[in-house]
């Protein structure tokens, strides 16, 4: 199939060593030249449009089935399945409702808020070592630590394990692309086992002795839930989820905080007016999010027949939702590719949208406001070093790195 | 056959606050969550307590800019109806269910009418300078709109404006439109903020508060005969009701079903209810014929009884009308809450599904000698074992508005 007379792999390469330097303009083409595109060699339809990907990602004709595609190549019963075969991002209803009921139970308001008070305390002490180091590389100093340090927090890990841990999320990363090379699998394999009984070491110890942490919160709940309508998880569900939680929570907020500080630094009118104005702090945290979305697509797979607009879509076709091309959609949002503190259009897609609608969107909101509030109150001047670098890649846009300077005055 | 009507989720800001489990364990505690309200004692109101919903971190709801457009009933009412979505798996978003299959209802007494107290009541209201957004303040349907575009209920968004029967209506009326096959799910409950100083005052001026200011806790005393009045509460409560073969194919948790419903006016008086009870009696026979059940099956009753004399007198002799003596026992929410105007409703259906699954009925709040003559099994001083899953709760509203649900906690 061919659109504007381009092969598939000329219309949208999403591997292309450059993809991650320029994937605005790769979506840009995409959508003016063919907005709902099936792509032949990756075997799935591509859409761009905002409209277009809220209906895919609502829609009753679609679900999740089949996901998390580059786990499949591991066998059942291997690390990589047993870790991943349950998330919640992956199952659809009745066994969603059930488990992610729990999840939300665990994971209210109240608790949200509670953090505060930790996320300060923490936002304090890194923009300390910062400021003492008139600066760095903001992601491997800030954006890395904060996050890791609240979910830990929240889960209750002690700190003793969080190098180990570290280090697992980060070789289990490849997880998230649809492509992965040999060396990747078999360290993807590694640490997948190693997480694999690192969460269900966790989790028997809050069997054993209940804290006052989300997982022995979630147990309790599941528990509480296990009646004669059989609302409880089971212990994969449990393990598997935990694990989810873990990296949902920590890799995606990174992702966030660089590319927003990115943003802010590349963007000195807009700072400026953000320091005016720190009523506007709310509104730029929502416009950091809509800038860049740390997962770049959803896949969703139908299970009927379908219409997208004017398109059919066969039962059994995965349709790739672009979240990051539909932030970017002029159709949606005034001038997309400018960066505005005060921009009020309504939500992005960041979070997804519909069944699976981030859970954590509150938490990871919250540790943005209180990080950029606290960086604007402290330093009076923030500034760029040399331009970031985008970690290669499709489906999880972050930093590298990012080497910026403080001025305390 | 008929469709029925599950109810998937709950939820709460009440005076007992917003967990499930902090509603029952009110009302098993039975102590009127009455407390004194600054702002009636610096207003020097004739009553100086009520029924206050505790503060909570509204920003986790809306963002923090349109957090600054919502009146007060607009907050609960948000809070509510997203905690109820939260509570039935579904995420606080648009996409829970498809649009054009979703819906919303909510009951309320008194809208935002605060707001028009608020600007009737400055020293000089300048007619040339209210503020733009006074009309979209006040309007009574303004919960339903916020609440209808937050989550993308685009079957219908509608209000219904019956005194204390408010809450009642909207789930009544959801509920046949989920059954009619017009909806698969809807958000169905009330709110009302009705806690300020001249609503106190024109309350207290009708003789229907309680003024039995020593002790607030004692306040709300359904059926006793030491009650003078009700307590006026603040709070919004919403069910998810969700077409029940739609809720099994998502695996969602079912509380129960709402299985009757009727509607009928005391067409008597603009506010005291018909003394003998016939219609409310009526009402609730209409919800037992629509349910399909025969008052005998009926395990507990959860009376709408405010502790007013005449109100719950009435009640008491509809219920003695349909049950007989030796009725099933009878509880009344209210002595512990207060009463929330149209956010009672869906609280008080939701503590009925929970009795039934428990085979438990909590005591009415306060009371120590039940009024005599009223022939009905008031639940004193302990609470009393619910003979199967049925409950009748009633919402009879000042002006003569009767509703009645006939709710069951069998799965
Ligand atoms: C800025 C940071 C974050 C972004 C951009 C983000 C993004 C997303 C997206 C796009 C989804 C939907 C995926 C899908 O449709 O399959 C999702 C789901 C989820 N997120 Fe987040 N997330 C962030 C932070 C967090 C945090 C801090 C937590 C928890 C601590 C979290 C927990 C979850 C969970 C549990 C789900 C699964 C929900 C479900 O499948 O029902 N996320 N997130």
């Amino acid at each position: 199939m061919t659109a504007a007379g381009l092969s598939c792999w000329e219309l949208f390469n999403p591997f292309d060593a450059e993809f991650a330097n320029d994937a605005y303009g790769h979506y840009r083409r995409l959508r003016e030249t063919a907005p709902i595109y099936f792509h032949r060699d990756m075997n799935v339809w591509l859409v761009s449009r905002y409209d277009d990907i809220t209906s895919v990602m609502t829609g009753q004709a679609f679900g999740r089935a089949g996901q998390l595609e580059s786990a499949k190549p591991f066998e059942v019963g291997s690390a990589p399945q047993r870790l991943t075969g349950e998330w919640l991002v992956g199952v659809d209803p009745p066994q969603h409702t059930r488990v992610r009921r729990c999840f939300a139970k665990t994971f209210s308001h109240r608790r949200v808020d509670n953090l505060r008070p930790f996320i300060e305390d923490r936002v304090g002490a890194l923009l300390d070592q910062f400021a003492a180091d008139n600066g760095g590389d903001f992601i491997a100093m800030v954006a890395e630590p904060l996050p890791f340090q609240v979910i830990c927090h929240l889960l209750g890990i002690p700190a003793a394990d969080h190098p180990a841990l570290l280090e697992m999320t980060t070789r289990m990363l490849p997880l998230m692309e649809p492509i992965m090379t040999d060396v990747q699998r078999a360290s993807v394999q590694d640490a997948a086992g190693r997480a694999v009984e690192y969460f269900d070491n966790l989790i028997a110890e809050r069997r054993r002795r209940p804290g006052d942490d989300f997982v022995s919160h979630l147990i309790a709940v599941s528990d509480d839930y296990a009646g004669p309508d059989g609302g409880a998880l089971t212990a994969a569900e449990l393990m598997n989820n935990v694990a989810f939680l873990f990296g949902a929570g920590h890799e995606t907020t990174t992702s966030v905080l660089g590319t927003g500080m990115y943003a802010l630094l590349s963007a000195p009118d807009e700072l400026t007016q953000l320091r005016a104005d720190p009523g506007l702090l709310d509104a730029a945290v929502r416009e950091i999010i809509r800038w860049e979305a740390p997962f770049q697509f959803i896949a969703q797979q139908a299970h009927d027949d379908t219409l997208l607009g004017t398109v059919e879509i066969s039962a059994g076709q995965v349709v790739v939702a672009l979240l990051g091309a539909g932030n970017h959609d002029p159709a949606r949002f005034t001038d997309p590719d400018s960066f505005r503190v005060t921009r009020d259009e309504g939500p992005a897609l960041s979070f997804g949208a519909g069944l699976h609608y981030c859970i954590g969107a509150g938490l990871a909101k919250l540790e943005a406001e209180v990080l950029f509030g606290e960086l604007l109150r402290r330093f009076p001047k923030l500034l760029l070093e040399q331009q970031a670098r985008y970690r290669p890649g499709f489906s999880f846009r972050a930093l590298d790195e990012l080497q910026m300077r403080v001025v305390l005055r | 056959m008929r469709r029925r009507v599950a109810v998937t989720g709950v939820g709460l800001h009440t005076p007992a606050g917003r967990r499930p489990d902090d509603l029952m364990h009110a009302l098993d505690d039975g102590r009127t969550l009455a407390v004194a309200s600054p702002e009636l004692i610096q207003a020097g109101a004739p009553v100086t307590f009520a029924g206050l919903v505790p503060e909570f971190d509204m920003t986790g709801y809306v963002d923090k800019r349109r957090l600054r457009q919502l009146e007060r009933p607009n907050m609960l009412g948000l809070a509510a109806a997203a905690d109820a979505l939260d509570d039935a798996g579904l995420p606080m978003e648009p996409g829970a269910f498809d649009p054009a299959a979703f819906g919303v209802a909510v009951g309320t007494g008194h809208g935002n009418h605060h707001v028009m107290e608020r600007v009737a009541t400055q020293a000089d209201v300048d007619l040339h300078r209210l503020h733009p957004s006074t009309v979209t303040r006040i309007m009574y349907n303004s919960t339903a709109a916020l609440i209808s575009a937050r989550f993308g209920a685009a079957a219908f968004s509608m209000t219904y404006v019956a005194a204390c029967a408010s809450g009642g209506m909207a789930i009544g009326e959801a509920m046949r439109r989920i059954r009619e096959g017009q909806v698969v799910a809807a958000l169905a409950g009330g709110v009302d903020s009705p806690v300020s100083p001249l609503t106190v005052a024109a309350f207290a001026r009708m003789r229907v508060l309680s003024t039995s200011r020593a002790d607030p806790a004692t306040a709300s005393r359904p059926f006793d005969t030491e009650r003078d009045g009700f307590v006026l509460s603040e709070g919004a409560s919403f069910l998810l009701l969700e077409e029940w073969e739609h809720a099994k194919a998502r695996g969602a948790h079912v509380y129960g079903e709402v299985a009757g419903y009727h509607t009928n006016s005391d067409a008597y008086h603009a506010v005291a209810p018909r003394p003998d009870g016939s219609t409310a009696a009526r009402c609730m026979l209409g919800a037992l014929l629509d349910a399909g059940i025969e008052p005998g099956e009926v395990g507990h009753i959860n009376a709408n009884a405010t502790s007013t004399w005449s109100g719950d007198e009435a009640e008491g002799r509809a219920i003695q009308a349909v049950f007989g003596a030796a009725g099933p026992p009878v509880t009344a929410p209210k002595g512990v809450l207060g009463h929330m105007i149209g956010g009672a409703a869906a609280a008080e259906a939701f503590a009925s599904l929970r009795f039934g699954a428990r085979e438990e009925v909590a005591p009415v709040a306060n009371v120590d000698q039940v009024q005599g003559g009223l022939g009905i099994n008031v639940v004193v001083g302990e609470p009393q074992a619910a003979v199967g899953p049925w409950a009748v709760s009633n919402s009879l509203g000042f002006g003569g508005h009767n509703v009645s649900l006939v709710l069951s906690s069998a799965g």
